[in-house]
């Protein structure tokens, strides 16, 4: 009886949904697809605003999976559809989205999803712009739908550089140095004065401090050893990587971890190549 | 061996044979810039981009249209006498040190803020030095020293002193060494001459040399890998890209503002330089 009771239950919080997001113009979830949403069962979320930030909230883990990610998504997605103004769901969900855009695998339409997660960093950084994850967020999403594009345009470079100053100019320090990183790396790979943003001095200063600030993150080292390889400073590049490589464990760092230690391998093969042949 | 296969397999070593002359890669391009980016994934992108748009332009299939882009001369010599690409857009530096042995020629010039030749300058601390004699004994740097004969024999006409010290290295980075006298003096191109307005650091620097006008180089064939024809749509294409929609938002990119055509006698005046004729 337990078992039909909740059954109707849950069919009536599909239905229920279903109308709303009917009458709100879409649903959220139908736009994903791909095994990371397929599992998830929409009727396990909850109707109301403030249960479904807690969701968003609780189930994002920076160590994935991306089945819980993608659960932050959509719950802040639900709250959006509603409420598109509302601060913390554009921000969990431009946050969600970006972890599944780097970690969530071959699956993610990641450029659909950047382009819509931009738009909430953006709405974000609207409604309080003294966060510094906002900014550090809306230049993330640009620069990856900048470097997927089939027209990639080195102009629209100079607005992610604008965001990334901003996050780092409100808070250098989140995501133990996230703007520091994001910044360092973009001042590296990016076409040098006077065409283009790009300081290779400049991104390697913020890098060092990143690591210097947060030296058991993986990525700071990582990010650091690939700037020191476009430096051509390769034995720097290969103490640099070969730290990050150390650092990426899997039970601290989670999926994120198996993603830094395959760029770390592969960038350490190249500069031990490189030191040979030089 | 059965009679039966032998004129299938002289059919199959005559394809074979074919192919292999036919190995050439009309479509493909070779885009060099010595001592510039490296040829990260987004930059090789980025030429990619640049390639298929003029080739669609030139009336050319886009599948079949690609480029490679290199930042060191050496690098991308190996890659052309292997691939056979069928043009090259490339520096007057590779230019000269490579047109014999590739046999280039050049055919469409880049105009770089309008102009379709570029100066050179010297710039050092106030008070250090006044002239490129001077400079003696001393340590120049600069991205252009990638390309130290192009420098030496066109760029200062076999006036540096062989006792200054070249060392080769990105421009802004130059700049603020030169600030901090690690370095004594640095080689520019008009555009970042132009663009140290924007320093503030560099403010105290004054211009010791300035060279003469230098044509720019451009779009080159690499004779004997491609038909005329195929010369002749991509030179019609250039003509007109910069102003085309799919064209602007490239030339803006790759710091081009238009082609115009040319020919070898376009570059005469730097070849008898570099050649000391």
């Amino acid at each position: 009886v337990n078992r039909r009771e909740s059954g109707r239950l849950s069919a009536l919080v599909v239905s229920l949904l279903v109308m709303i997001c009917l009458a709100a113009g879409g649903c959220a979830f139908s736009m994903h697809k791909g095994q990371v949403f397929d599992d998830i069962d929409m009727a396990d979320f909850p109707i109301d605003r403030a249960r479904l930030l807690s969701t968003a909230h609780h189930y994002y883990r920076t160590e994935g999976p991306a089945e819980s990610v993608a659960r932050a998504l959509i719950a802040s997605e639900n709250v959006l559809i509603r409420e598109p103004d509302n601060e913390l769901a554009n921000f969990y969900g431009a946050r969600a989205a970006l972890w599944l855009i780097e970690f969530g695998g071959e699956e993610i339409k990641r450029e659909d999803l950047a382009e819509r997660a931009q738009t909430w960093a953006e709405r974000a950084m609207g409604l309080d712009p003294s966060r510094a994850e906002y900014p550090f967020l809306a230049g993330a999403h640009l620069g990856f739908r900048i470097r997927e594009s089939i027209r990639p345009s080195l102009i629209r470079l100079r607005n992610v550089h604008e965001y990334f100053r901003k996050a780092v100019e409100l808070d250098p320090f989140y995501d133990q140095g996230g703007p520091l990183r994001a910044l360092g790396t973009l001042l590296v790979q990016s076409p040098p004065w006077p065409t283009g943003v790009g300081d290779i001095d400049e991104g390697l200063e913020l890098l060092e401090q990143a690591v210097r600030m947060f030296p058991e993150h993986p990525a700071n080292s990582l990010y650091l050893g690939l700037a020191y390889m476009e430096d051509k400073e390769y034995e720097s590049a290969e103490e640099a990587l070969t730290r990050a490589l150390g650092l990426c464990e899997k039970k601290r760092w989670g999926i994120p971890a198996d993603f830094w230690t395959n760029q770390a391998r592969n960038a350490l093969k190249k500069v031990r190549e490189k030191r040979k042949t030089d | 061996m059965n009679q039966r296969y032998r004129p299938i397999l002289l059919a199959f070593s005559i394809v074979l044979l074919a192919a292999g002359f036919a190995a050439a890669e009309p479509y493909q391009m070779v885009v060099v810039n010595p001592g510039g980016p490296s040829p990260s994934e987004q930059a090789q992108q980025q030429v990619d981009r640049m390639a298929k748009e003029v080739g669609v332009a030139a009336g050319w299939p886009e599948s079949a249209t690609s480029a490679s882009y290199f930042n060191d001369s050496a690098a991308a010599l190996a890659f052309i006498q292997q691939s056979k690409p069928g043009f090259v857009l490339g520096t007057p530096g590779f230019y000269l040190k490579y047109r014999k042995e590739l046999k280039l020629s050049l055919f469409c010039q880049a105009l770089l803020s309008g102009a379709s030749e570029g100066q050179y300058f010297v710039v050092a601390k106030k008070d250090s030095f006044a002239a490129l004699a001077d400079l003696k004994g001393k340590t120049l740097a600069g991205t252009h020293l990638n390309e130290p004969e192009f420098v030496q024999r066109v760029v200062f006409e076999g006036k540096l002193d062989p006792e200054v010290k070249t060392k080769s290295m990105r421009s802004l980075r130059a700049l603020r060494r030169l600030t901090k006298g690690e370095v004594d003096a640095v080689l520019l191109d008009a555009k970042e001459h132009a663009g140290m307005g924007t320093l503030e650091f560099a403010k105290s620097l004054v211009t010791i040399y300035q060279s003469k006008p230098i044509p720019n180089a451009g779009f080159m064939v690499v004779s004997g890998n491609v038909a005329p024809q195929q010369v002749k749509a991509l030179a019609k294409a250039l003509g007109g890209f910069c102003e085309m929609s799919s064209g602007t938002e490239i030339c803006r990119d790759f710091d081009i503002s238009g082609f115009k055509p040319a020919t070898d006698a376009t570059l005469s005046g730097i070849v008898k330089l570099y050649e000391g004729k």
